[in-house]
């Protein structure tokens, strides 16, 4: 064996080894620790606008839960002075399908804190 | 000679050893903490925005299926002149307002923009459901599998920001009609209609009864997405 030149070739590998890949590329790429101190910096601000944005949400939310449709029907016939007219009532008996099903909503001051109060509970006996 | 070649070969390993040092990082134990801490709130923000997602997805899923039928009130408000109306009481047959659809007015000259909510093609469907892309949840997420998750939580932050802005443009422009039904759906007294008597709708001004209903309408041209002219929530007087 030719130790002195297996021992050249190991000085090289360690040079080769020990030195970086370039000066830029060391920069460039940030360390674990740095990635995570940007990691939890995204978090905390993503916390805050997902934070701000639980109310306006829970405002579609609230329309959602209490919103109705009701049934109404356009009928021709209705007297209008010396001819007739049509006018709109009321279509929510029987099984015929209503002309519209106009979106309402409780007759409270909207939006109401009441019209909501059975959402999302779960059956009871109590 | 032969010590001096096993001294290099373990500083190479050494040096060679240090390069992997970043990778090694993760596994340190305040490494690993942040990580572990940043994983559970990554997960409860992914918790949190797939619940409003599913309240934005089915507020657009009806919102699609909204159309507007242009209503106005004929007759009096002062019942001087309108549909003719009977109480049956023994009184003369009086008058009264009654609404109607409205298809002689140019569009946004109605009286009212009531909203009809569409029952036919896709609008009966299931509401669509977010998610499904995320990444699963997972003990071991490493830091790049947890950057990717909160870029796709920015994502979703600002859709849901535009999804509630557009909510509040609409919500805002609305009023809500104070509605009720006049007249006997058993026929004894109301609006005449041939020999017989009949229910109608009209708008309710009383000051001494709550109406039936609250109908959800734009009002005297009122659109969102414009100068609203009406109050968020306003009633008619």
């Amino acid at each position: 064996m030719n130790i002195p030149r297996i021992v050249a070739a190991l000085v090289c590998l360690t040079v080769l080894a020990g030195s970086s890949p370039s000066p830029a590329r060391a920069e460039d790429r940030p360390s674990l620790s740095d990635r995570i101190d940007d990691l939890q910096d995204e978090i905390d601000s993503l916390t805050e606008e997902i934070d701000d944005l639980r109310e306006p949400v829970e405002e579609f939310e609230l329309f959602d839960e209490c919103m109705f449709l009701i049934g109404v029907s356009e009928r021709p016939g209705y007297r209008y002075g010396a001819t007739t007219r049509k006018a709109l009532a009321l279509d929510i008996r029987g099984f015929g399908r209503p002309d519209f099903q106009f979106l309402a909503f409780p007759a409270e001051e909207p939006p109401s804190i009441e019209c909501n109060e059975d959402a999302g509970q779960e059956d009871s006996d109590d | 000679m032969r010590r001096l070649a096993i001294t290099l070969v373990t500083i190479a390993g050494l040096a060679l050893g240090a390069t992997d040092a970043h990778a090694g990082e993760e596994s340190t134990a305040p490494a690993a903490a942040r990580l572990a801490a940043a994983r559970a709130d990554v997960a409860r923000l992914e918790q949190q925005a797939e619940l409003m997602q599913l309240s934005v997805a089915r507020y657009d899923a009806w919102q699609a299926c909204l159309k507007g039928v242009p209503v106005s009130e004929y007759g009096d408000a002062d019942r001087q002149f309108g549909f003719a109306y009977d109480e049956r009481d023994g009184a003369a047959t009086s008058f009264r307002p009654a609404l109607a659809v409205d298809r002689r007015r140019r569009p946004g000259r109605e009286d009212y923009l009531f909203l009809d909510f569409d029952r036919s093609g896709g609008c009966r469907s299931a509401t669509t459901k977010p998610g499904g892309t995320a990444d699963a949840a997972s003990a071991r997420a490493t830091i790049g599998n947890l950057e990717r998750r909160v870029s796709r939580l920015k994502r979703t932050a600002r859709r849901l920001l535009a999804a509630s802005e557009r909510f509040d443009d609409w919500e805002s422009c609305l009023s809500w009609v104070p509605v009720t039904e006049y007249g006997d759906p058993d026929g004894a007294f109301g609006y005449v209609f041939g020999n017989a008597f009949r229910p109608a709708l009209a708008i309710d001004r009383s000051d001494w009864d709550d109406p039936d209903y609250m109908f959800l309408a734009f009002v005297g041209g009122d659109r969102p997405g414009r100068e609203c002219q009406n109050e968020p929530g306003e009633g008619i007087d």
